[in-house]
């Protein structure tokens, strides 16, 4: 189940770049950041958004700014921000970015794992979608991914049925688009999706035809990760029919294809096939190879899910640091000019009084003098 | 002297209340070493014993700790045990996976935070309670930096008091499981040498400590390919635990590690023996982690011998449970993040809180000194002035010697617009009052202005207009002239010096003493009393 969000996540990428048109250099720093350093991101966002010349920009910048709230897991920050989005959307007239912005906004609630926030935005979005004149094919790009999105839910819910049903419908709505290198991908992504639905359903001969496809559309647009993903779909069908050998073969295909990709989610996925393959066919050698290969993939992926969150603690507590210092810093100079302060009343009172003790002494001895004189 | 006596007085005070500060702070003291031995000794051993138990059913059963250490927690008002307890609490919650519940209550120790400064038992345990919340939920760095910290104090290092020791140990086997995730396996067991160092066998928590050690230590061995070595070890540990029969979760634990071996070793069925074996002592126990691993080693071990029917039960069993801890973790680093951005923030008001409280006393001790000095200069001050009129006086005395007289010519200050009385006129007023002075006519106690005008045949309105113009008034004439007629009687002649004041006063024409005395003092500068003795003292020297 996992293993589908991260496809997800890669099928979000997809999107979100063919939606958003590059703003300025800010804004793609901003996004390059969203998941190092989200601090900063939402720092950029937050001034970009104070001047922001027109309100897709903002509905996009609202969008950052949830997507890195996320990334710094407060889900609080990030959902006020999609409902900022959503308002602001709404003053435009214009269906298309309309229905856009609600997709995003579904994708995020998907992400966050609210499920039923998510089916619910894409029902609206689905009344903007159906505003959208027909035969215009961001109709039926629209309609494919609220789809897509939908299955992906199910998935996520184990419902393999009712996301296999999603699923098809938004393959037949990317049928209808006029040719277009990204809907390949996407495809790919979903015919991805439907073989892994098959596969729990344990109808393997669909769920291998569902990942030849992927293969085929992955192709299409020359995307090697995409068809790497779908390669190593077609080696679990293997596996699951202790076709072992056939399964690495086609595994380390898989591998050599996404060798420069850098893709640690794919990785980790391949290396575990490979190691259980490995481990079936009882070669411990290469069993503890990919294995290990897997763990460091699994304790990266991790690491790197959490390297914001590090760097959230980091930044807070180098402030919290800082803050104490000034605290210090502060009062120990007040101290100083307060103890200063005292001790220069102190030495004038001893001055004076020692002043007038002698003064006082004199008097003293005068008098005494003048009384024994008389 | 009053001088002197004044300051005898008064550094006397200052040692009086510096004694009386000093008695304070050593009252206190022993107000605060009874109360805390009346604390340690009452619930002190009961406490050891009863979190001892705590923690032993830690490794029997989470749910039954959790509900047993509720129950001390309740009874318990001491802030350390409370401490104590809760984490034990919390790492019942996270051996069962939820680890929203403890960070929850994990949080509730922070709350009950009181502002009244805190120990340094409790800053350390605090960081470890941190740093062990870091480790559950995957932020291994973030407890790496926490407890080299807290280790880098040679303090906690070198400390000799029991609670300490074991944090210590605590410490020092979450840095081993720090670096053993980074799979620097040298330091990881270096770490636990040093752990093992801060344990002793008095009580079971050290003892279980001790055991987890070892696990931990053979499975770092495994990792390095020690197959000997660990053999000996794990066989040794878990024959160990065989015979206490009372820690099912070490036990499924050691299970778990020896079919690792096993699993390697490429002789399956009896990896599976072993973790059938871990798995049956855990079964009905809420230890979600280990089943987690046992449900994952379990299922590779059956793919391995190709029971397909196995494997898919027991990999299904894994992903379901581990897809809800996965989840709890997530929910739980959300929560913990929140809670460090609201606790240093508390932190930092608590720093402010305590820099304000020791500036304030620093105020209030220099302003306490301060008007220390200030009232004493007053005190010297006006003493000053007294001396100044007596010096003042006794001049005056001695330069007109042998009778002084007040109204002269010469220290006029005329002011032409005012009189209206003739030059010669007011020489001849001014010879009459002369003579006056020289007779001992102001004595009489009835002598007004209207009787001496009568007396001198002079107008009343002229002559109080020339002695206003030398003096305050007519009466303060009158009385400076008694009092320089007694000062100097008491002077020359011995036999008044023993009189009572009373009769001074009398003598002199005044209606009261207490006149008599305000007046005398007001002209001299000091009392009657005080003058007497002063020309006895020296008549007599």
């Amino acid at each position: 189940m996992k293993l589908f969000l991260k496809i997800f996540s890669l099928f979000v990428c997809i999107f979100t770049q063919a939606q958003k048109t590059p703003d300025s250099v800010l804004m793609k720093k901003a996004k390059l950041e969203i998941y190092d350093n989200p601090d900063n991101t939402i720092k950029i966002g937050e001034q970009l958004l104070k001047n922001s010349p027109d309100v897709k920009t903002s509905v996009n910048l609202y969008m950052l700014l949830s997507t890195a709230n996320i990334a710094k897991r407060n889900f609080e920050e990030s959902l006020k921000y999609i409902l900022k989005a959503k308002e602001l959307s709404l003053k435009t007239n214009d269906p298309k970015s309309q229905a856009g912005v609600f997709i995003s906004v579904a994708i995020q609630y998907q992400q966050m794992e609210l499920f039923s926030k998510c089916l619910e935005t894409l029902i609206e979005a689905d009344r903007y979608i159906a505003k959208i004149p027909e035969k215009n094919p961001e109709k039926y790009t629209e309609t494919a991914a609220s789809y897509a999105i939908r299955g992906m839910v199910y998935k996520s819910q184990s419902n393999s049925e009712i996301a296999l049903e999603k699923f098809l419908i938004s393959i037949q709505n990317y049928e209808k688009v006029p040719v277009k290198k990204t809907t390949y991908s996407n495809m790919s992504v979903v015919y991805y999706n439907i073989g892994y639905c098959y596969l729990n359903l344990h109808q393997t001969d669909k769920a291998q035809e569902a990942f030849l496809q992927s293969v085929n559309y992955a192709r299409k647009n020359f995307a090697k990760s995409l068809e790497a993903f779908a390669l190593k779909g077609l080696a679990e069908i293997y596996k699951q029919n202790h076709e072992n050998e056939s399964a690495v073969n086609l595994l380390l295909k898989a591998e050599s294809l996404c060798k420069n990709t850098g893709d640690i989610t794919l990785n980790e996925g391949l290396y575990k096939e490979l190691a259980d393959n490995y481990l079936a066919l009882g070669q411990q050698n290469l069993y503890q190879q990919y294995n290990k290969k897997y763990l460091e993939m699994r304790f990266q992926i991790k690491q790197n899910e959490l390297k914001s969150i590090n760097h959230v603690i980091d930044n807070h507590n180098k402030e919290t640091a800082l803050k104490s210092k000034k605290l210090k810093s502060y009062y120990s100079s007040i101290t100083i000019g307060s103890v200063l302060l005292g001790i220069f009343f102190i030495l004038m009172l001893l001055y004076s009084i020692v002043k007038v003790r002698k003064q006082n002494k004199m008097f003293h001895k005068e008098i005494q003098r003048m009384i024994r004189n008389s | 002297m009053d001088f002197t006596r004044i300051i005898q007085k008064n550094t006397e005070n200052k040692l009086f209340t510096h004694q009386l500060i000093h008695n304070s702070r050593r009252f206190l003291m022993f107000i605060l070493i009874f109360s805390a031995h009346l604390m340690n000794g009452q619930s002190g051993p009961d406490f050891t014993i009863l979190a001892d138990k705590a923690f032993l059913k830690l490794y029997q059963n989470s749910d039954e700790c959790i509900s047993y250490t509720q129950g001390i927690l309740v009874s318990d008002q001491n802030t350390e045990h409370k401490m104590v307890l809760q984490n034990i609490i919390s790492q019942a919650l996270a051996m069962k996976g939820d680890y929203v519940q403890s960070v929850n209550i994990f949080a509730q120790h922070e709350d009950a935070d009181p502002k009244t400064g805190i120990s340094y038992f409790m800053q350390v345990f605090g960081g470890y309670n941190l740093a062990d919340q870091y480790q559950n939920l995957g932020l291994y760095n973030q407890s790496k930096k926490i407890i080299t910290h807290l280790l880098s104090d040679q303090r906690l290092l070198k400390s000799n008091d029991p609670a300490l020791r074991i944090t210590t140990a605590k410490l020092y086997q979450l840095q081993a499981l720090n670096s053993g995730i980074n799979r620097d396996y040298i330091t990881a067991l270096q770490n636990l040498d040093k752990s093992n160092r801060y344990l002793s066998d008095h009580n079971e928590e050290n003892a279980i400590i001790k055991m987890e050690n070892r696990t931990f230590r053979s499975s770092y061995l495994l990792k390095q390919n020690k197959f000997s070595d660990y053999k000996i070890l794990i066989d040794r540990v878990i024959s160990d635990l065989e015979s206490q029969k009372n820690k099912p979760f070490l036990l499924g634990l050691a299970y778990e590690n020896l079919s690792q071996y096993y699993f390697l070793k490429q002789d399956y069925e009896v990896a599976i023996e072993k973790l059938e074996t871990a798995l049956g002592l855990i079964e009905n126990l809420p230890f979600n982690n280990l089943k987690i691993k046992i449900y994952e080693s379990l299922s590779k071990n059956y793919y391995a011998v190709h029971n397909d029917e196995k494997y898919h039960q027991y990999n299904k069993l894994h992903n379901d449970l581990k897809a809800k801890t996965d989840l709890n973790s997530k929910e739980g680093i959300r929560y913990l993040v929140k809670l460090v951005e609201t606790n240093q923030n508390k932190n930092i008001e608590f720093q402010n809180y305590m820099h304000v409280r020791s500036f304030w006393y620093l105020i209030l001790i220099l302003s306490v000194i301060v008007l220390g000095l200030l009232t004493y200069f007053l005190i010297i001050k006006s003493k000053n002035r007294d001396l100044k009129k007596q010096f003042d006086f006794f001049e005056k005395q001695i330069s007109q010697k042998p009778q002084q007289r007040i109204v002269n010519k010469t220290s006029v200050t005329k002011d032409p617009g005012s009189t209206k009385i003739s030059r010669e006129k007011e020489d001849e007023i001014l010879q009459k009052l002369e003579e006056f002075e020289k007779s001992d006519a102001y004595l009489n106690k009835n002598m007004s202005l209207s009787q001496l005008s009568s007396q001198l045949e002079i107008n009343t309105k002229y002559l109080s207009e020339v002695i206003n113009n030398r003096e305050r008034n007519f009466n303060g004439y009158i009385n400076k002239l008694r009092i320089n007629h007694i000062v100097q009687l008491l002077r020359e002649d011995s036999a008044f010096r023993n009189y009572k004041v009373s009769y001074l006063a009398e003598y002199s024409g005044f209606s009261s003493h207490s006149a008599f005395t305000t007046v005398f003092k007001s002209v001299t500068g000091m009392s009657p009393n005080a003058y007497i003795q002063e020309i006895s003292k020296t008549q007599t020297a």
